[in-house]
């Protein structure tokens, strides 16, 4: 796998090689979603027209009814070897962040850079073939992650092991337990070795046991200058996990400071009943 | 445009497990496996030998042949099609959890299907052998016509792909659409009866020839059923089709990339 890019290549290529660089940076990133594509009466008449009204005043974008912008000028710069926890309310648009920083969605205006591979771990295994056993998934998840056969091969006893599923892991993914999808997605993201490992949610189906084994492996991972961006509700596991955090709100950074500092800001948010 | 394929080039790996996937679905889980590849076209083939050789009508075994070739090459377009226009929403949970270059979903189900299409081949020999006009060195030529056509179902595929993340019911429309191409290209019928037919409108004919399948089906009958060089102009034709198709495939999917998992 190339040490450079993980997306299309405009957004990443250009610069020379300098470590001091950092692993994402995001610049006046704005994301746009039409509803209109939502809608499940598109007739081919209303595509035409609205296909055609969008080439008219192509250069005049308007916060129409038509429009969602679930991210409004985001800038974040992530040094490698951080560990970034994202804070805020449903809807606040966090997946969405980190959606745009694996390059599945592509910002309407605003710059994406990243440095190194990716690794995303957005759901409860949403990739998972539930009827498959968890080996043959992890295979498969592992491919689509960078992974080629030979790799995962290498790394199947240290998947297992991190997932804590024992014999289990020959059993079909439908007869797992939320936390044990949780644990075999995680160890998958994991052990592919991704230079940024993005996390939505995924650890606090886990128990506390593995909350713990989490902490320690993210630790490991940040000495090795490794950079992971995590999407939590939990502020104990921001205190925990991040070296760094940023709450967000309605598709702005709100805040970006210490994991205490957006602690005690989100908290007395949330009380005052706003 | 070159980015993209430099990424599909690069995820190549994934490409190769999509494929597998494919496949795993229409044979492996099945009790016969792989040998449905070879089994479907020659039991399909045995009901068109009933209806066009027996009851229908009485071709001589001859035609067989022509039916049997057109038949495989025309379902590479039907079932590449079909299935790529709503490979996007059945994927859907795959797109919005991974990055991956989106246009290797399409890129996979031609593959598979082109393995169909060579399992289908393979059983065109001995049929052909049965048939009475044994395979000839123009048989050689028939990979060229195979790469042909299928830069034309790729391009194709990538299109409708596309539109079918913001159009469901293009699946719909596509059936109709295929069966009336199906009827308009020279599967169930000699293109000489086309010409024949056609003799006083020779305007009619040309129209009829605009379809690319047409000219790769009567490609195929030159070098295995006259055993002769095919025409260059339908080649050419065909070739530049595909290519056009396939162009602007790309283009589309190079635009579309990360729009894609917004709305799947």
């Amino acid at each position: 796998m190339g040490s450079m890019s993980d997306r299309p290549a405009v957004q990443s290529r250009g610069l020379s090689g300098d470590g001091e660089r950092p692993a994402v940076l995001l610049e006046g990133v704005w994301l746009n979603f039409h509803l209109r594509f939502y809608k499940k009466r598109l007739t081919l008449r209303g595509a035409a027209i609205t296909g055609l009204q969008s080439m008219i005043r192509r250069k005049k974008r308007r916060e129409s009814q038509d429009e969602f912008w679930a991210l409004h000028g985001i800038d974040l710069n992530i040094p490698r070897g951080e560990v970034l926890g994202v804070v805020g309310a449903n809807g606040a648009g966090k997946s969405t962040l980190l959606r745009v920083i694996a390059g599945i969605y592509r910002p309407d205006r605003g710059q994406v850079q990243s440095q190194g591979t990716i690794a995303t771990l957005l759901s409860l295994g949403a990739g998972f073939n539930l009827r498959r056993p968890g080996r043959e998934n992890a295979y498969n998840n592992g491919i689509l992650l960078g992974l080629t056969r030979d790799q995962i091969d290498e790394r199947m006893d240290a998947i297992i092991a991190m997932s804590d599923l024992g014999d289990f892991i020959d059993a079909p993914v439908m007869t797992y337990s939320s936390g044990m999808r949780a644990r075999l997605g995680f160890s998958i993201a994991v052990n592919v070795d991704p230079d940024i490992l993005l996390i939505d949610e995924v650890v606090g189906a886990g128990d506390e046991r593995f909350r713990n084994r989490v902490g320690t492996i993210f630790d490991q991972l940040r000495g090795r200058h490794k950079t992971i961006v995590f999407v939590t509700h939990s502020l104990g596991l921001l205190e925990q996990y991040c070296t760094r955090a940023i709450w967000m709100e309605q598709g702005r950074v709100q805040l970006d400071g210490s994991p205490e500092e957006i602690r005690d800001a989100y908290v007395a948010s949330s009380k005052g009943g706003s | 445009m070159i980015d993209t394929i430099r990424d599909i080039w690069q995820k190549r790996t994934i490409v190769g497990h999509f494929v597998s996937a494919q496949l795993t679905t229409s044979y492996r889980t099945k009790s016969f496996g792989f040998v449905w590849a070879l089994l479907d076209p020659l039991l399909f083939m045995g009901v068109y030998y009933l209806v066009f050789g027996k009851i229908l009508a009485h071709r001589p075994l001859s035609f067989m042949l022509h039916l049997f070739v057109g038949v495989i090459t025309f379902r590479f377009l039907n079932s590449s099609l079909s299935q790529a226009a709503s490979i996007m929403r059945g994927q859907a949970g795959l797109i919005r959890e991974i990055r991956f270059p989106k246009a290797a979903l399409p890129l996979s189900i031609v593959l598979a299907r082109l393995f169909d299409l060579g399992a289908g081949w393979l059983v065109a020999i001995p049929l052909a052998i049965i048939f009475g006009s044994p395979p000839t060195a123009f048989w050689l030529l028939v990979p060229l016509v195979i790469v042909i056509q299928a830069l034309f179902v790729l391009g194709l595929s990538l299109l409708l792909a596309y539109v079918g993340v913001f159009f469901a019911d293009i699946a719909n429309i596509l059936g109709v659409v295929l069966r009336l191409w199906f009827y308009m290209s020279p599967v169930l019928y000699p293109l000489a009866l086309v010409q024949s037919k056609t003799e006083t409108r020779p305007l009619l004919f040309k129209l009829y020839m605009l379809n690319p399948m047409a000219n790769i089906l009567d490609t195929l009958g030159s070098l295995v059923e006259r055993a002769q060089l095919p025409d260059s102009g339908q080649v050419i034709y065909a070739l530049v089709v595909g290519l056009a198709c396939l162009l602007l495939g790309i283009f589309i999917f190079a635009r579309a990339e990360g729009q894609i998992g917004k709305y799947v």
